[in-house]
């Protein structure tokens, strides 16, 4: 290994060095690309069967709808029991189900019916599978590691939109959607392998012989009494609901803008992916508090006015390219959001406030979405990604008057213990 | 470099901390509700739709006012309907 290559590892995949948490980047990529190649798989089959878009799309949300329901149950679980196991389920179930529709897709007797079921069970199992790996990522690297930690996940997470449907979608296109789930089915029992490499881990307290109920609302309590993590989690709510929910915009705003139809949309979401994945391999490298405060400012501040920039373009290639500062600067954020939140949540609650976030952070995307949605018939796309995006930024600007957001920006030193 | 020194104050049950659940909670609720509201009233927009077209292809006034606008909103604001 050169030089080079050794100084960009050390900084960039610092993270790595960690067997446990190698064990768990790379389960976390296998399942990532399964997940995907299997949306791919899913649209595809349903679409050849039935020309329904509205069918792909139920398929689409049986097996999204879970993250809204799963987290709050699974969150008190990670927090309960040992994380690995919970993960190894979620990898087991995944698998199952795949090699099931194999088999069932070879023989001819799978109908949309039982693939909209077998959604739902899969997105049962990632609802689970996400916020239960976000908790044990953070308990598997020392602190001054997290960050780079987070940064690789996410940029597994967006790396993996593009090598699982890149494996999968010529293999469903030259042999068959049973090639397709056997293909996803390999790619979670390489990352379920990887799960049982992980150590054991016992909790970290118990939460005594409370109620679901009960530990959820302790959670929820935890964070509340805590102004730097409260401001982070609704700042990165606030984030998600004003620069985040853009997919609905998109495909008006390519017609409305950029090339009379909505064929921009694809190109445009490519570009999203793309910045968010250089940004999120270039976030593990920030060293010091003062940089990493810095870097979140800009990239708050980034995330709403790349939208803003985005509106104002009219050629595909120019708003690309700002669609591409606009992933990048919202992947940035959302990565150093989640890195702050984990380092001050204590281990025995870490599950929860994962769990708080992934349902908080969907559900408001959601809505967002739909709200979205309805409203560009009134105010058309631009005036939406405008107005949002400049919101976004002053909010950002605005919090750096505020004691707790300099202390979430790094600009508190005596709040601060000595910089990594 | 993540070292925050975030002191716990005193829970108690305030009109703030209503407020913090109902940001997390509320979104998750609205947007279900509006998928279940959707999928209940999309057949009868959708055969509304349909009679409206089929008049307005026989030159006779359009009429899709046999539907509530409510349920027509629902089923505009919903992606998946």
């Amino acid at each position: 290994m050169s030089g080079l290559t050794r100084t960009l590892l050390g900084r960039f995949g610092a993270a790595l060095q960690y067997t446990d948490f190698r064990n768990l980047w790379i389960a976390n990529a296998f399942e990532q690309a399964g997940a995907w190649g299997l949306i791919v798989t899913r649209g595809i089959l349903i679409y050849d069967e039935t020309e329904s878009s509205l069918l792909v799309g139920a398929a689409t949300f049986a097996a999204m709808a879970p993250l809204f329901v799963i987290p709050p149950v699974v969150g008190v679980l990670a927090d309960r029991m040992d994380r690995r196991t919970i993960l190894s389920w979620t990898y087991g179930v995944n698998t199952a189900q795949n090699l099931v529709m194999l088999f069932l897709a070879a023989a001819g007797l799978l109908e949309v019916w039982m693939i909209v079921a077998f959604s739902g069970l899969n997105g049962v199992a990632r609802a689970a599978q996400l916020p239960t790996a976000q908790a044990m990522s953070a308990s598997l690297v020392p602190r001054e590691n997290l960050l780079n930690a987070l940064s690789l996940q996410a940029s597994t997470q967006h790396g993996s939109r593009l090598v699982g449907p890149g494996i999968v979608t010529p293999l469903v296109a030259g042999f068959g959607a049973p090639v397709g789930f056997l293909a996803c089915a390999v790619f979670y029992v390489i990352g379920w392998w990887k799960v049982t490499q992980l150590s054991r881990r016992e909790p970290a307290a118990s939460l005594g012989h409370q109620g679901f109920v009960a530990n959820f609302i302790g959670g929820l309590s935890y964070v509340y009494v805590r102004p730097v993590l409260r401001f982070m989690m609704v700042l990165a709510l606030v984030h998600c609901g004003l620069t985040m929910a853009f997919e609905s915009l998109l495909p008006t705003f390519s017609h409305e803008k950029l090339t009379g139809d909505a064929s921009g949309f694809g190109t445009l979401l490519m570009g999203v992916g793309a910045g968010a994945f250089v940004a999120s391999l270039f976030v593990g490298g920030i060293q010091t508090s003062m940089a990493r405060g810095n870097v979140m400012i800009a990239a708050g501040v980034m995330s709403g006015l790349g939208q803003v920039v985005l509106s104002f373009t009219s050629v595909l290639w120019l708003a690309t390219f700002a669609a591409a500062l606009m992933g990048a600067a919202q992947a940035g954020f959302m990565t150093m959001s989640q890195a702050v939140t984990q380092s001050i949540a204590a281990d025995e609650f870490r599950g929860r406030v994962a769990s708080l976030n992934t349902l908080g952070l969907g559900g408001i995307m959601a809505t967002m979405n739909l709200f979205n949605g309805s409203l560009e018939d009134q105010f058309g796309a631009t005036g939406l990604l405008f107005w949002e995006g400049v919101i976004f930024a002053a909010i950002v600007l605005l919090s750096l008057l505020a004691v707790t957001g300099r202390r979430v920006y790094g600009r508190a030193p005596a709040l601060e213990a000595s910089a990594a | 470099m993540l070292e925050f020194d975030d002191q716990p104050q005193p829970f108690k049950v305030t009109a703030g901390f209503v407020a913090f659940v109902a940001a997390f909670f509320l979104p998750v609720v609205l947007a279900a509700g509006v998928y279940l509201g959707a999928w209940l009233v999309a057949d009868e927009v959708r055969a509304a739709e349909a009679r409206s077209e089929q008049a307005a292809g026989f030159n006779v006034q359009r009429d899709d006012g046999s539907v509530a606008g409510w349920k027509k909103a629902l089923v505009g604001v919903c992606p998946l309907h």
